[in-house]
């Protein structure tokens, strides 16, 4: 792909921006307003063909791509009105989520007081609703930002955890963090939305 | 059908400790030594292994959350195409 580029091949870039431009699209949306995410987008591919010459390959296309978005969009959020308080850039400051407090009668404090009820059993036919896709994609905009990037990465888009920290520019321990807390609270605004069935 | 509980509680992990090492076991990343206790623990306990179950759901159900958004990004491409022709023309 890269040599394609270097060559000036306009159907391979043009079917690497459609692959791509959906998801930059969406990073660049945590950070930014819409109309202007996709200017970044944009600028962000401009980018990518006046620099593909010094690409050198050390981590994959992608995520070389995807860090000419971050630093944009990262250096214009924090000049716009809607920046991003670096204190959730940082997995130390980030709340851990809602706690799971278990407590069971004989075995004390670690323990589940009772097993959680399987979701099939709970709820299934809100298991097979776009609603519940709804309420996750809700679930993962209400999480702070670092947590939200790892986990679109992740399981939005199924990257590689070292993918993902690489297009982030975090270490392997913290991208597994934030993935672990993200996970978690969207379980948990998932069980509590299916209990409410 | 499983106990609820582990019946050797003293030596291995609690459930939320258990919890804790589930996106290392899902990355397969952790060490011999946590992946023992973890599995120990997780199979013979009833809440670990659901919850394991609903966190597999999660990740499934989160996969799937771009299955209703239209791509609305088309209206640039044409115009991209065009800057790139242009651009590796006058750089190559």
């Amino acid at each position: 792909m890269v040599a394609a580029l270097r060559g000036g091949d306009p159907d391979r870039f043009d079917d690497l921006v459609r692959e791509l431009t959906p998801g930059l699209t969406r990073m660049a949306r945590m950070y930014v307003s819409d109309a202007l995410a996709g200017d970044v987008v944009q600028d962000t591919w401009i980018a990518v063909i006046d620099a593909i010459d010094s690409f050198e390959g050390r981590s994959s296309l992608k995520t070389w791509i995807y860090r000419i978005l971050l630093n944009k969009v990262r250096t214009l959020a924090t000049r716009e009105a809607r920046a991003v308080p670096v204190a959730s850039l940082g997995p130390d400051h980030d709340p851990a989520g809602p706690r799971l407090e278990l407590v069971h009668e004989e075995l004390g404090p670690g323990y589940w007081p009772a097993p959680p009820e399987p979701w099939e059993t709970l709820a299934p036919e809100r298991l097979e609703r776009k609603e519940t896709l709804d309420r996750i994609a809700a679930a993962i905009e209400a999480l702070p930002t670092a947590q939200r990037e790892v986990v679109e990465l992740r399981d939005v888009q199924g990257w590689s955890a070292a993918d993902t920290a690489e297009a982030l520019g975090i270490s392997h321990v913290n991208q597994r963090v934030l993935l672990h807390r993200a996970r978690k609270a969207i379980r948990n605004a998932l069980e509590e939305y299916l209990r409410a069935a | 059908m499983q106990p609820d509980h582990p019946v050797h509680v003293g030596g291995g992990i609690r459930c939320t400790e258990a919890i804790e090492l589930v996106t290392l076991h899902l990355d397969d990343a952790l060490d011999d030594h946590d992946r023992r206790l973890f599995e120990a623990h997780v199979d013979g306990c009833t809440g670990c292994t659901r919850y394991v179950a609903q966190i597999r759901q999660t990740i499934d159900l989160t996969g799937r959350v771009l299955e209703h958004t239209s791509d609305a990004h088309q209206a640039h491409h044409t115009e991209l195409r065009a800057a790139f022709v242009a651009r590796r023309r006058r750089l190559v």
